[in-house]
């Protein structure tokens, strides 16, 4: 089973992630701030990572440079999960090394398609 | 015999005498007359030599005219005159060389001025015109002044000459003639002498013997005897006494003889008398031929005194170059012509309406004049619309003006349109106070006069007009904001105020300080000097182009926008460029501040929306059972409600904007409740947050809007949960005290540098710590809840000391009626 990490101070966000995602499939980690997301993400290594950008602490997109600094996350994929939606916004994720961008709010449609996308369509079955 | 043979002879000699005594007089009288006659030929001579003189002068005059008019106005008509004078002038000068050829000093001088007139034609008025024609500068009209004077000078010297050589004549013809009279009296009166002294001598030698020898006969008849005495003389008695008719006969044929003589004698008397007829005849006709001269002579000296009168018109028009002066030297010379004493002119104010101005006044008050003409404005607006002088004559008391400081009657008005082209650019009223029109050789005068003036005025005005535009144009770039500054090979040309005070502001230098500077000094002193260095590298490689730029000034941060752009001339030919510099340093932080509000704004709606979204959407797909439904739906309604009530705070912000004041609606409350009820929703929302809540035991009454106070107070709560991210005890306090209400909200949280406390109550402002530590807000909630604690008439406040919390705090006034 795939590891994903929704990391999001807003519990709701990460509930609606989690649910959409569907448990069952996933092994699903969650952290409500930037320095949870690097721990869990060096134990757990996690296949995919959700990351909210405003977040107390660590913002979303210096959780991504760390995780991409880290050479034990070889092959993990990164998608920002976030209500920036300015142009820059998506250029700055993308130099940091985010995968992809997915601006709130989101269907969860959407984000399954993200998902099977970054992850590929076996991930999803 | 003998006595009456040797009568016979005296009296044929005494005749022959008288006849060679009268012939000799009339020889004298006619070489008189012909002295008198030649005298008169050479003093008309005289006046055709100085006619041709004059002709030469005036073809000289129009030699300079011309050019000098061609020159004014580059009009090609003023070449015409002075292309003729140039053609007849040189045989003109070899005519009145002919003339004088019999007098050596007067030729002398005419050579003198031909070789004067070919070197003034050739290197002087051939080359203006030739400069003009090729719009080069031309010779100083100075050298063209000096020449012609010298000419003139020398014309005026020859026609003295020929003037006194013309009076010595005329002199002479009449000495001539007067001798002519006295002769012819003379020979008169010498006749009259001579046919009286033969009388007598005829009543002596014949008469008075007769009657001696009848008186000796009657004697001799009565038988007196002493009848020899009385023939003493002659011894003749003898003979008288033979035959008495013999005597008696003698005596008739003596007395015969003498009446033939005397008809001859008046034969001749008859004739002198003729011939002095003739003289007169011939007098009367050397009068008439001296009137006809002395007529000639006068036109001709009208027409110089014409031509410098239309030199020194053209001399004064061209010194004085101000509209002013030249309306002022216009008038002076239209009224010397018309003989008025007063006089206004009004000139074209150049706008398409036709109106004119006044311009000059002669003699007259300018205050009581019409300062300003229309179109059809009577006598002279129909001058203006004609372009023909209109005249009108009144009686003593039709028309008063104040002149000169008296009231003064004006009995004849003319109103001369100056036309140029095809335009009127102005009109002078001209006013004469003596009775009658002016002459026509008056009316040609003002006409070629008023031709003259219009060229003048028509130049004044377009100077006057230029000028204006030069004002106008330095008035405009003076009153503009934004900096303004013309370059061109010469450097800086132009450049308005705000253009010094801006380049101090960029470049800390003042532009004469500016100039010598290099480019890469220049650059140093803006934020990117590789862009500025690039900036400069493009103008020169483009010059043609108009170029954008924004400067940011290194240090101070200032923002300029240059716009820069190749300035052209009506030919097409570059100038230089002009630069106009703005600061946008505040147009900028605006942006800035708007662009900052528009990503929060959307932040703050998307985050609340994507909660909507997903989970309806989520309900949709899934379909849960019910506890899980309803659980969403309860995040949704949240969700919902929060964002409206972001939305109500934007639009809150945004009415405020619009009409400065919170529309409320108050009544009569108690704060107690209000405030338990928001620390009840809040100590709700926060579980690492406790809520001490302390409030007394007497109401806290006020007029106020119970919603709006609400919004106050969670605004309050909001934030001393947000900004107190370690959780802890928040402290809610009321209180009454002298006429007011109070509620004050203390946190144990980040607190406010003191650098920042300042800005708290801003629009938009948000906390440092607010973006990286994730607090959400909007910017608007303190700014908004000092909005309406002003609008109840309140006051909003707070202490802070960063890192140990805040404390917010409002009072309102007390409802007067629970005091």
């Amino acid at each position: 089973m795939a590891k994903v990490l929704i990391a999001d101070d807003q519990a709701k966000m990460r509930k609606l992630v989690r649910l959409t995602l569907e448990s069952g499939r996933f092994d699903i980690f969650e952290a409500p701030d930037g320095e949870t997301a690097l721990d869990v993400a060096t134990r757990e290594r996690p296949d995919l990572v959700f990351l909210d950008w405003t977040m107390p602490g660590q913002s979303g997109v210096e959780v991504c440079r760390a995780l991409r600094d880290d050479p034990g996350n070889d092959g993990m994929r990164i998608v920002m999960l976030t209500a920036r939606s300015q142009p820059e916004d998506r250029e700055t994720a993308h130099e940091m090394g985010a995968d992809d961008y997915i601006t709130k709010p989101f269907s969860p449609i959407q984000l399954l398609e993200k998902v099977r996308d970054v992850l590929g369509p076996e991930a999803l079955l | 015999v003998s006595a009456r043979g040797g009568l016979t002879t005296r009296m044929v000699l005494l005749g022959a005498a008288l006849a060679v005594a009268v012939g000799l007089a009339i020889g004298a009288m006619l070489l008189t007359i012909g002295d008198m006659r030649h005298a008169a030929r050479m003093a008309r001579h005289s006046e055709q030599v100085i006619a041709s003189a004059n002709r030469a002068e005036k073809q000289l005059l129009d030699l300079e005219t011309g050019a000098r008019g061609y020159e004014l106005t580059r009009d090609a008509r003023f070449l015409a005159p002075w292309r003729a004078a140039q053609a007849t002038l040189p045989r003109q000068t070899e005519d009145l060389a002919a003339l004088v050829a019999d007098n050596p000093a007067q030729a002398a001088l005419v050579q003198q001025i031909a070789a004067g007139t070919r070197a003034y034609l050739d290197e002087y008025s051939t080359p203006l015109v030739d400069a003009v024609r090729a719009r080069r500068s031309p010779p100083p009209p100075t050298a063209g002044k000096r020449r012609i004077d010298a000419l003139r000078a020398q014309f005026a010297r020859f026609d003295a000459t020929e003037q006194r050589l013309a009076d010595r004549r005329r002199a002479a013809a009449d000495r001539a003639a007067a001798r002519a009279i006295t002769v012819g009296v003379i020979v008169l009166v010498a006749g009259v002498a001579l046919l009286l002294a033969f009388a007598a001598w005829l009543g002596r030698s014949v008469a008075a013997p007769v009657r001696r020898v009848a008186a000796a006969a009657d004697r001799l008849a009565a038988g007196d005897l002493s009848a020899r005495v009385e023939v003493r003389g002659r011894d003749e008695l003898a003979r008288l006494a033979r035959s008495f008719n013999g005597m008696a006969d003698a005596l008739q044929e003596g007395r015969d003889e003498l009446d033939s003589q005397h008809h001859e004698l008046e034969v001749q008397t008859a004739e002198l008398e003729d011939q002095q007829q003739q003289l007169a005849t011939a007098n009367d006709e050397l009068r008439a031929q001296r009137d006809e001269l002395e007529h000639i002579t006068a036109s001709l000296a009208d027409e110089t005194e014409r031509q410098r009168l239309f030199a020194d018109f053209a001399d004064a028009l061209a010194i004085d170059a101000a509209l002013p002066d030249r309306a002022a030297t216009t008038l002076r010379a239209l009224a010397g012509a018309a003989g008025a004493q007063v006089g206004a002119l009004y000139a074209a104010d150049g706008r398409a309406d036709g109106r004119h101005d006044l311009v000059g006044t002669l003699g007259l008050d300018p205050a009581s004049l019409p300062a300003r003409l229309g179109r059809d404005d009577g006598l002279p607006g129909r001058a203006i619309a004609e372009r023909q002088t209109v005249a009108a004559a009144h009686d003593e008391t039709t028309l008063r003006v104040t002149a000169f400081g008296r009231e003064t009657a004006v009995r004849q008005e003319l109103h001369v349109p100056l036309v140029y082209g095809d335009r009127a650019v102005g009109v002078a009223s001209l006013g004469r106070t003596a009775p009658g029109a002016v002459d026509p050789r008056g009316r040609e005068l003002l006409g070629h006069l008023a031709e003259m003036a219009a060229i003048s005025i028509s130049n004044a005005l377009a100077t006057t007009r230029a000028q204006r535009l030069a004002v106008i144009n330095r008035a405009v770039l003076d009153s503009v904001r934004d900096g303004i500054l013309m370059t061109s090979d010469d450097g800086v040309v132009l450049a308005n105020p705000p253009a010094h005070r801006l380049t101090k502001a960029i470049l800390g230098v003042t532009i004469e300080e500016a100039e010598p500077l290099e480019p890469t000094d220049v650059a140093a002193r803006f934020a990117d000097a590789e862009a500025f260095l690039a900036a400069a590298d493009a103008m020169a490689a483009n010059p043609d182009e108009p170029r954008f730029d924004e400067l940011e000034v290194a240090g101070s941060g200032r923002v300029f926008e240059r716009y820069s752009a190749p300035v052209r001339g009506a030919g097409g030919e570059r100038l230089g460029r002009t630069t106009v510099i703005r600061e946008i340093t505040a147009e900028r932080e605006a942006e800035r501040v708007k662009n900052e509000l528009m990503a929060t704004v959307s932040h703050e709606l998307r985050t609340p929306l994507a909660s909507i979204v997903g989970f309806t959407e989520l309900l949709l797909l899934r379909d849960p059972e019910p506890a899980v439904r309803r659980s969403h739906l309860e995040t949704v309604h949240a969700e919902a409600r929060r964002l409206a009530e972001l939305i109500d705070d934007f639009l809150d912000l945004q009415r405020l904007a619009e009409r400065g004041r919170l529309p409320l609606e108050r009544r009569r409350l108690d704060l107690r409740p209000l405030v338990s009820e928001q620390a009840r929703v809040f100590a709700a929302q926060s579980g690492a947050h406790t809520l001490d809540v302390r409030l007394p035991a007497a109401a806290l009454m006020t007029d106020g809007d119970p919603s709006r106070i609400k919004q106050v107070l969670a605004n309050l709560l909001s934030n001393a949960i947000k900004y107190s991210p370690d959780g802890g005890e928040i402290g809610v306090e009321g209180w009454a005290r002298d006429g007011v209400v109070g509620v004050a909200v203390s946190d144990p949280g980040l607190g406010i540098p003191s650098a920042q406390q300042p800005r708290l109550f801003e629009r938009f402002y948000r906390a440092p710590g607010a973006t990286e530590r994730a607090i959400g807000g909007t910017g608007l909630g303190l700014a908004l809840s000092r909005e309406i604690v002003e609008a109840h008439d309140g006051r909003i406040g707070f202490e802070s000391v960063e890192g140990q919390g805040s404390r917010f705090w409002f009072e309102l006034p007390s409802s007067p009626s629970y005091e």
